[in-house]
């Protein structure tokens, strides 16, 4: 079995991320590998200088189409996140702005315990939470989403009269 | 209108040779366990005839020691010839079962070649390799087809080596259906052209267990039909009569050998005999046998002799013959129309592989 | 260059036309996915491509300009038939010595590593592996021969989930390293956007669509509003297909993107799953493929 190989196999690298897929998500799958790139940023379990798993390896594990990965990565690269070396492969260059580990923390607490409950009290549902979560997610970071016809972003619902 | 698309012949075909030996190594992948199974029966054949002949072998020496070939009636070689008169049972096995060769390489190496791919779906497989699928078959074919010529060439050329004694005795006769068509090259020529229409039969049915049956049945067929009949009535094209030798009866089909009563064309093989009457009209069986019973009945022949009482009562004995020289003016023709055969099957077994979609 | 061209493909058995009038020019490069109901003809398209059937009409060339089946083609196209064929009765060694000389180009250290990797032994007889380990010995073989295109009929149809895994781990991964093209047929659409990136739908032997997926899912939208004014979205869209409530309708419909929006209609995002099923339940949409690089023939000519 694969599993017990690669534990068994003391020569094998441990990469530096590991990637999931959520095939329903409706997230294409480059995006998905490009979020999770800036979300090990973000919280530091990726650091400048950490090398990107090779194209190929991520394809074997993963199994998806090599072009989606290799897409993914020159989307970090042009965002600046990683800077490619040719022959060597794709390293991190940049280091955001971290939000630091127990900032998170108290971010998720104050969330949880406020807005959320919140919600729920108002009789929203966990999909009704999101819907209003993304909307006003969106109205703060005033993205709109509808100017930019070659690129997907996602999922884009325009919540209008409803 | 139905227009096939082709792809067109070109120049780079000679970029693509041949590879012999690639195919030689598949064919032996794939055929291993038959054609090992065939060798044994091969040699097992061979085997058999000649530690059976060594009795034969012997006797034929001491035959020719006393002189026998010569003189048949020294003292000693009417034993020897009674001997061999009894000793033929091995000797018609051996010929029936060089019979079944070209059945048994028809049904197990020709039928399965084709029908087995097509109905296991695994032509889908080999057709679309880099080899193409017209020169596997015409490839594989060749190679399977040197291997059987090959092999049972020699097989023939034993049972002949068997067979030598018996047809200097006068015994059997290399003219007879039986060892006519098991020579080597006859044999091998059989063998072919069972061979070609097994592939031929398997590639057009499509299913193998029909194949095989279909390839039995034709191929044993026409080596029954060739027994009884098709030797005999190639052989009896274009004979020479003659009215020279001794009247024997019309029981003919023998070898005229050397040192028997007979005068006549040495070594020929006989073919009919028949009486003319006085006015040179052809008698019919009943008269003749009615002559020969006057012939050899009456008590004025005894003094005469069969000749002077024949010539006496104006009654003439022909017998047709092929002189022996002959003999291998009828193998090639038989062996021909074999192998035409044979390669017409082959190409029309490429042509079905290449237009099958 | 086209990996594979259509022009007015159209194949015959006896009275049934499985394939009619297919047009098709798929870019070089790709991982094509070729969907459709069973019995839609994608198993006759992919063995045309291979030179295992001939067309009726109309042509089809592989690799730019090489005939199908031809004796260039046959080297460089390798091809998995549905329920990976193989010799049964040979060893997994024997099997790969057959392909090795059946080809003038394998190669064979990458097999034996390969089978290696996969835990096949060698000298199991292929008759006796299971349909996974089959699949992958079959896969392994064809890209030892170190194809520019590699079709697969249906590759996944009989596998178990893990099989089904590992087997697409290892064409993506064999892509990954040397970048040749590969059509693989399905009739399950819900797994395809992870591995393919170009798609053709076939029906009753006619494409339905075809196209990058990316450009397919940004040129279709699902339009909703009030039901009465579903006509007005005709006029200005190419409809797929409209599902009508009694109060509003959703309408899948092609746009360029420069349309404007009625308004007081939404617009969201289609899935793959979604736009394929819908063209398939409507025979007549139909959506024109790429670029052509022939011209039109007469039914009944070949363009050689």
């Amino acid at each position: 079995m694969r599993i017990d190989k690669e534990v068994c196999e003391p020569e094998a690298l441990v990469p530096s991320m590991v990637f999931r897929l959520e095939p329903r998500s409706g997230v294409p799958t480059y995006l998905q590998l490009v979020h999770q790139v800036e979300h090990a940023l973000r919280l530091g379990y990726l650091i400048h200088g950490d090398q990107l798993p090779r194209v190929k390896d991520v394809v074997a594990s993963l199994s998806i189409n090599p072009n989606t990965v290799l897409k993914a990565y020159r989307d970090l690269e042009q965002k600046g996140l990683t800077i490619g070396r040719p022959g060597q492969g794709t390293f991190i260059a940049a280091s955001p702005e971290t939000v630091g580990l127990e900032q998170l923390t108290s971010l998720r607490r104050s969330l949880a315990s406020g807005w959320l409950k919140q919600a729920a009290a108002a009789g929203l549902d966990e999909q009704g939470t999101i819907a209003l979560f993304m909307a006003a997610l969106r109205d703060f970071h005033d993205r709109p989403v509808e100017s930019r016809p070659a690129r997907r972003d996602g999922r884009q619902r325009r919540v209008g009269a409803a | 209108m139905t227009t096939v698309a082709v792809a067109p012949v070109s120049p780079r075909r000679r970029e693509h040779p041949v590879p012999w030996k690639a195919m030689a190594r598949v064919t032996w992948l794939q055929r291993r366990s038959t054609l090992i199974g065939l060798l044994l029966v091969f040699v097992a054949c061979g085997v058999a005839i000649v530690v059976g002949q060594a009795g034969t072998h012997a006797t034929y020496a001491s035959f020719v020691a006393n002189g026998c070939v010569q003189n048949r009636f020294h003292v000693p070689c009417v034993t020897f010839e009674n001997w061999f008169a009894e000793s033929t049972d091995l000797f018609s096995a051996m010929v029936i079962a060089l019979h079944v060769v070209p059945v048994v390489i028809g049904v197990f190496v020709g039928a399965p070649l084709l029908s087995r791919e097509l109905e296991s779906g695994t032509f889908r497989f080999t057709w679309t390799q880099g080899v193409g699928r017209s020169r596997a078959v015409v490839t594989t074919l060749v190679i399977l087809a040197l291997f059987v010529t090959v092999a049972t060439c020699v097989l023939g050329l034993v049972l002949n080596w068997f067979a030598h004694p018996f047809e200097v005795i006068g015994i059997e006769s290399q003219w007879q259906s039986g060892l006519f068509d098991t020579t080597g090259p006859m044999l091998a020529a059989w063998t072919l052209f069972g061979l070609t229409l097994g592939t031929f039969l398997g590639a057009l049915i499509g299913r193998t267990v029909a194949a095989m049956a279909v390839t039995a049945a034709i191929v044993g067929g026409l080596l029954v039909a060739s027994f009884v009949w098709l030797v005999a009535r190639l052989e009896a094209i274009g004979a020479l009569a003659t009215n020279r030798l001794m009247p024997m009866g019309l029981n003919v089909g023998q070898l005229n050998v050397p040192g028997s009563q007979v005068n006549g064309p040495v070594g020929s093989w006989l073919v009919r005999a028949w009486f003319t009457g006085p006015g040179g009209k052809r008698l019919d069986a009943s008269a003749a046998s009615n002559v020969i019973g006057r012939m050899y009945g009456g008590p004025a022949t005894g003094k005469v002799g069969p000749s002077r009482w024949l010539s006496v009562h104006h009654y003439i004995y022909w017998v047709s013959y092929q002189p022996a020289s002959r003999f291998w003016v009828f193998q090639v023709i038989a062996a021909a129309i074999l192998v035409v055969l044979a390669a017409l099957l082959a190409f029309a077994t490429v042509r079905i592989v290449a237009r099958r979609a | 260059m086209n990996v594979v061209e259509t022009s007015r493909l159209a194949k015959r058995y006896r009275r049934t036309w499985a394939l009619r009038d297919c047009n098709l020019a798929v870019p070089a490069g790709r991982i094509v996915a070729l969907v459709g109901p069973n019995g839609a003809g994608k198993t006759t398209l992919l063995h045309c491509a291979v030179g295992l059937c001939t067309a009726t009409n109309g042509s089809i060339t592989v690799l730019g300009d090489l005939g199908a089946g031809s004796l260039e083609a046959l080297e460089r196209v390798a091809f998995v038939a549905q329920d990976a064929p193989l010799y049964k009765y040979l060893s997994v060694r024997s099997m790969v010595a057959v392909t090795r000389n059946l080809n003038s180009r394998f190669d064979q250290a990458q097999a034996e590593e390969r089978l290696r990797g996969l835990e096949i032994p060698p000298d199991r007889k292929v008759g006796k592996l299971s349909g996974g380990q089959r699949a992958q010995l079959a896969l392994t073989l064809a890209l030892a021969r170190g194809p520019d295109l590699l079709v697969l009929d249906e590759p996944l149809a009989r596998l178990d989930p893990l099989a089904r895994h590992d087997f697409m781990a290892l064409v993506m991964a064999a892509v990954a390293a040397s970048g040749f093209s590969v059509i693989f047929s399905s009739h399950v659409v819900s797994e395809l956007e992870r591995f393919a990136d170009y798609l053709i739908v076939l029906a009753n032997g006619r494409v339905q669509m075809v196209g990058d997926i990316d450009d397919l899912l940004t040129s279709h939208k699902v339009l909703s509003g009030p039901a009465e004014e579903s006509d007005l979205v005709g006029e200005q869209f190419t409809v797929v297909q409209t599902r009508k409530a009694t109060r509003h309708a959703e309408i899948l419909v092609r746009t360029t993107g420069e349309s404007q929006l009625p308004g007081g209609w939404e617009s969201d995002d289609v899935s793959l799953e979604e736009l394929v099923l819908a063209y398939l339940r409507d025979p007549s949409a139909s959506m024109l493929p790429g670029p052509l690089a022939t011209d039109e023939l007469e039914v009944g000519e070949v363009a050689r």
